[in-house]
């Protein structure tokens, strides 16, 4: 999930590497970590601060409770089933994880955006490069769960705030 | 002062790649000297948003092991 | 030996090279050694044949270059005298040596090597890093055949003729994992006799290495031949319908089968105990851990081969057995260690020092230590550093007991090996100075640092001085942590009456501790009631009776019967179980749970069973013997329900079962015809004898496979059996008076049990133990463990063994007053708790409950006894409500953000 989100933020999934090893097996070990820093190497060093409103939105986003519960009943969905008691599908989960995961980041990095004084919707979409009608469409949602507010107008455009 | 060489901050359980990791030692397993580990007691101890601090303070990479 | 810290620098520097038997002699080793990487201790020793100042009287190599003087020559062999009041032998089994006979071409053909060889090749450890290639010419293989029964099932060449019960399965293991090594067009082949994977879940892996392109062929390969001077071997063998075939292979492994060792066979010859036929260790099947001599027990392989967890089982069984003996003595012989009374750091600012070990020239000589020691007391809050040349050794640690207290340190970082192996050691340090022993930090300059960047000095020192100023980052911010122990309620609650739970309750009343025994039905028993007698021929309905009575009568025994568990709470220790006996509600508190809720023979609807009255299954022709009365024909069908979709496991016991009643039909009624059809003969171990005398006997044993399943229909007052024979390769047509069925042994309805203690159980409702080789009747919590059927079918020796250990495991706790748990547990912050619950699905362990919050609804309770601080709660809680102490977020992060 968090390797989705770095490729989402245009940070890199290859940025993080999961392995998974048992105690005896140093040369694997080894192999793993020659590996990840030659992956790192060829991916040249990180400039924290040119992605810092990048990360501060995949920082909030891990931090919402959709994400944590989905990733929290994962094993549940696609074992034991939901309050259906329906089983999921390992595709049908990870799909909608992708949208879900999508949807929150974008959210987040408007967010960041207007906290950074972008107000506007033509300005968001200049600063994180997303279309003006998903802008729109995501603000609306934001409004309603109280991420941000609906300021008034300035010279005719709708202007908006944090929260 | 910026450094040539990345760094790479490792998650590792401790007792799994932890172990691995201090037997490749025992068996002198030379490899690049990037990683910075840091001990948990089990994989799912690492929250996401870790990894996000590492990021965030700098490292170049992440190796989260279990 | 003390002064040992396996440096490795003698190794380095002796010149005598040997082969190294740990690897089978594939590598070399030196003439000072450890016998492997994970040898405890972790010691070198000096091989006297090898070593060249033993043989020659010069060199002392190792002497000159020892940094810490540990090397004696002249240490001698000493004669110990103990005095003890029990004795476990455990002496092992040594593999068969295919050498012997030259049909396997072991000592000839370099590309033939043994599973054991095979095993160190496959290892990461091993002589080639786990890269598989060819002994003849270093290619690597694209066709291996493994050989099965190498020295098992074989009376012709004087090898043995048991089975070895565990090489079908390291067999399936060591292709799969071949194949994982050498990839997609890596073609293994198996030729074996009848597969034998009875264990759990096994059955599943075989079927699982058939899918992943593990090819099984029912064959024994006759002839080895080279067949060019690369090493290419090719193989000659017969196809079950008789077809000659000959194939050309990379390498043959020869899956070789277990021998009692000779040391072993001359140290039971010392205690004076009794071996079998085989020279095996003898037994009895209601005693299976108890040799032929009072106080001596057994376990393990020498008692019979036998895999793993069967024999930690017997392992947990012996202690037990030993513990019953010793009871009156428990802890006489036990010296509790002190501490000075705890400083409180509370309230002052971190002060913390800093060890910077040298560990002789293993961080010194390629590390600058002084440096990095400059380097950390430049860093905030460090008071103190120093160098020692070993941190670990006896003058070090009272010399840091004393800087400790005369600097005021309130933290110390040492940095130096692994905390996986020395951190306790600096904690009781600490300690001893009056420090809590979780304000400790290490710092792995060691195993993690110098030995693996042994080339690169100065990034080596760059990377200490890092992981230095992460561990005191840490440090700063560590907080002291309490002991945490919980008292014990020193008896045990026995879910089921049978042999299992029977035997689980004597073994610990036995040692005094207060059992009560559940049972659900009107009396003891449970399905031994059903089975005269035990593979080996034995009693078990004069064993059951006696049992029963033991039980009854054991005044540290109580039982109850038509008795239903109807709620549980608490943990290790501390359990309270409420049990419904008609309308009265017994409440019971107790230190530990065993589960023995055993299993049953399932009922099926198959081969006209239920339906034509000569149809019958398991023991009802032993238990009903009129039935056989005039009988001239007797089918027996194996795997009813089992090894099929449905229920994919094999239920281990059917075969043996069959085939002692077969035998016993030929033995009273010679005349008779019995005919057993099967998928594949599973009489493990020693009970091949068993299959070998049946055959004998005349019993006509035919094969089907699960696409041509027998067909069995009435015909007047018997029945007709139609079966394909695979070696005439023809159906037969068998008029049978009697069929008799092996139905699957299905667990006893668990879903209760499993739910009210919050117990794990497998696909087929089997309770799962905690690691399925090392723990094998452990529940991954604490103070609940399981034995008998529940776990896996298993016939009464293996039932009382698991009976015994599962008691013996209960009593590790029950023996207590209290219990020392790890207080690195996670803390629930109530006021950010929302009570959503997501912790207490998610953890491994039940260790957090949701309790009911006077008027703010459910909040997060942590129950430490049971948590295992694993954190998993922690970072997956929505609210960012839970901590682990130690482990905390801002400690972890104060690490990471040290890191750059």
């Amino acid at each position: 999930m968090t390797q989705k989100l770095l490729k989402i933020a245009g940070i890199g999934e290859n940025r993080l590497h999961v392995a998974w090893l048992s105690s005896a097996e140093a040369q694997r070990f080894v192999d793993i970590s020659t590996d990840v820093i030659n992956s790192i190497k060829a991916q040249g060093r990180f400039d924290a601060a040119m992605f810092s409103m990048e990360l501060t939105a995949v920082e909030d986003t891990l931090k919402t409770e959709i994400l944590r519960w989905m990733i929290g009943k994962e094993i549940k969905l696609l074992s034991k089933g939901d309050v259906y008691g329906r089983k999921w599908e390992k595709d049908r989960f990870e799909s909608i994880l992708d949208s879900v995961l999508e949807r929150e980041y974008h959210k987040q990095l408007i967010r960041q955006a207007i906290l950074a004084g972008f107000t506007s919707v033509r300005a968001i979409s200049q600063k994180v490069g997303l279309e003006l009608k998903r802008i729109s469409y995501l603000l609306a949602d934001m409004e309603k769960t109280n991420m941000i507010e609906f300021k008034g107008h300035t010279e005719c455009i709708p202007v908006f705030a944090a929260l | 002062m910026e450094q040539a060489e990345p760094k790479i901050v490792a998650f590792l359980c401790n007792w799994c790649a932890y172990a691995g990791a201090d037997l490749a030692g025992v068996s002198r397993l030379q490899h690049p000297s990037n990683m910075r580990t840091v001990r948990v007691m089990c994989s799912g101890r690492i929250d996401p948003l870790f990894v996000v601090q590492a990021l965030k303070s700098g490292c170049d990479g992440v190796l989260v092991a279990g | 030996m003390d002064k040992c810290i396996a440096c490795g620098t003698c190794a380095e520097k002796c010149p005598a090279k040997t082969a190294d038997a740990f690897n089978e002699g594939l590598a070399k080793r030196k003439a000072i050694y450890v016998p492997y990487a994970q040898a405890v201790p972790l010691k070198y020793a000096i091989d006297k044949n090898r070593c060249i100042y033993f043989q020659k009287g010069k060199c002392r190599a190792c002497e000159k270059f020892c940094p810490t003087n540990a090397i004696k020559f002249d240490d001698q062999e000493k004669d110990i005298t103990l005095n003890v009041g029990s004795v476990i032998i455990t002496a092992g089994f040594t593999p068969f040596n295919p050498d012997k006979f030259d049909n396997y071409q072991h000592a000839k053909f370099p590309n033939v090597v043994t599973s054991m060889e095979f095993e160190r090749i496959l290892s990461a450890g091993g002589p080639f890093g786990g890269h598989i290639h060819r002994l003849s010419d270093g290619r690597e293989p694209q066709k291996i055949a493994w050989l099965q029964c190498v020295g098992s099932r074989d009376l012709n060449r004087c090898d043995n003729e048991y089975c070895s019960s565990v090489c079908c399965m390291y067999a399936i293991k060591e292709s799969v994992i071949a194949k994982e090594h050498l990839g997609p067009d890596f073609k293994p082949t198996i030729f074996f006799m009848d597969m034998r994977t009875h264990g759990k879940d096994f059955e599943k892996y075989y079927e699982r290495a058939k899918s992943q392109g593990v090819r099984f062929i029912r064959s024994r390969v006759h002839t080895i031949t080279e067949t060019d001077t690369s090493g290419t071997l090719e193989l000659v063998y017969a196809t079950e319908s008789g077809e000659r075939v000959s194939e050309q292979f990379d390498m043959v492994v020869l899956s070789v089968g277990m021998e009692p060792a000779a040391s072993a066979m001359e140290a039971a010859k010392t205690l004076g105990i009794e071996l079998n036929n085989y020279h095996f260790v003898k037994t009895s099947d209601m005693t299976p851990v108890a040799t032929s001599r009072e106080g001596i027990f057994v376990a393990g392989a020498l008692q019979g081969p036998k895999d793993i967890p069967q024999s930690v089982v017997e392992a947990s069984a012996a202690a037990c057995s030993a513990a019953v003996n010793l009871a009156s003595a428990r802890g006489s012989l036990v010296k509790e260690k002190t501490f000075p009374a705890e400083r409180s750091v509370q309230d002052d600012a971190p002060r913390i020092g800093v060890f910077v070990c040298n560990c002789g020239i293993n961080i010194g000589g390629i590390a600058d230590v002084p440096a990095v020691a400059a380097y950390a007391r430049e860093l905030g809050n460090v008071v103190f550093t120093e160098e020692p040349l070993f941190a670990c050794s006896q003058d070090a640690q009272e010399k840091m007991v004393e800087i400790i207290r005369e600097q005021k340190l309130n933290r110390v970082v040492v940095a130096a090996c692994t905390p996986r192996t020395h951190e306790p050691l600096f904690q009781e340090t600490i300690r001893n100075a009056g420090l809590n022993p979780y304000l400790f930090e290490m710092a792995n300059i060691r195993n993690q640092c110098t030995w693996v960047h042994s080339s690169e000095k100065e990034k080596a020192t760059e990377k200490a001085k890092d992981l230095v100023r992460m561990a005191v980052q840490r440090a700063g911010i560590l907080e002291p942590i309490p002991d945490l122990s919980v008292g014990v309620n020193k008896s045990a609650l026995v879910i089921g009456g049978g042999v299992a739970g029977m035997t689980a309750a004597i073994s610990l009343a036995d040692q005094g501790f207060a059992a009560t025994v559940v049972e659900k039905s009107s009396s003891l028993g449970g399905s031994a009631r059903d089975v005269q007698h035990s593979w080996r021929g034995e009693d078990i309905q004069a064993h059951l009776k006696k049992l029963v009575d033991r039980v009854n009568s054991h005044p540290h025994i109580t039982v109850l019967t038509l008795a239903e568990i109807v709620d549980a709470s608490g943990f290790v220790g501390n359990f309270e179980t409420r049990v419904k006996v008609n309308t009265n509600i017994h409440t019971i508190q107790h230190g530990v749970v065993i589960v023995a809720t055993g299993g049953r023979a399932s009922v099926t609807d198959e081969y006209l069973y239920g339906k034509h009255p000569a149809v019958t299954r398991w023991h009802d022709l032993e238990q009903n013997p009129e039935l056989l009365s005039g009988a001239s024909s007797v089918v027996f069908i194996q795997c009813v329900g089992s090894r099929d979709d449905q229920r994919p496991y094999c239920s281990r016991l059917c075969c043996t079962s069959s085939v002692y009643q077969a035998i016993e039909i030929k033995e009273n009624h010679p005349d008779t015809d019995v005919f057993i059809l099967y998928r594949d003969i599973r009489t493990f171990g020693e009970r091949e004898v068993l299959y070998k005398k049946a055959r004998e006997k005349g019993v006509i044993f035919i094969r089907y496979s699960l696409d041509k399943k027998p067909v069995v229909t009435g015909s007047g007052d018997g029945l007709d059996v139609r079966v394909f024979d695979p070696i005439l390769q023809k159906e037969l047509v068998i008029h049978a008076d009697r069929v008799n069925l092996a139905t699957a042994i299905e667990p006893s309805p668990n879903e209760d049990i499993a739910a009210l203690y919050k117990l794990p159980v497998n696909a087929e409702k089997f309770f799962m133990e905690a690691h399925a080789k090392l723990r094998p009747v452990d529940f991954a919590s604490d103070g609940l463990f399981v034995c008998g059927i529940a776990h896996y079918p298993k016939s009464i020796d293996e039932s009382i063994a698991q009976a015994m250990a599962a008691a013996g495991r209960a009593a590790t706790v029950l023996a207590r007053a209290s219990i020392q748990i790890s207080p690195l547990v996670s803390q629930v912050n109530s006021d950010l708790c929302i009570g959503c619950g997501l912790c207490t699905e998610i953890c491994p362990f039940g260790a957090i409950i949701q309790e009911d919050a006077d008027g703010k609804g459910f909040r997060a309770k942590n129950i430490s006894a049971s948590c295992k601080g694993c954190g998993l709660c922690a970072s997956s809680c929505p609210k960012k409500a839970i901590d682990m102490l130690h482990f905390r977020d801002a400690q972890i992060l104060a690490a990471v953000c040290a890191a750059v």
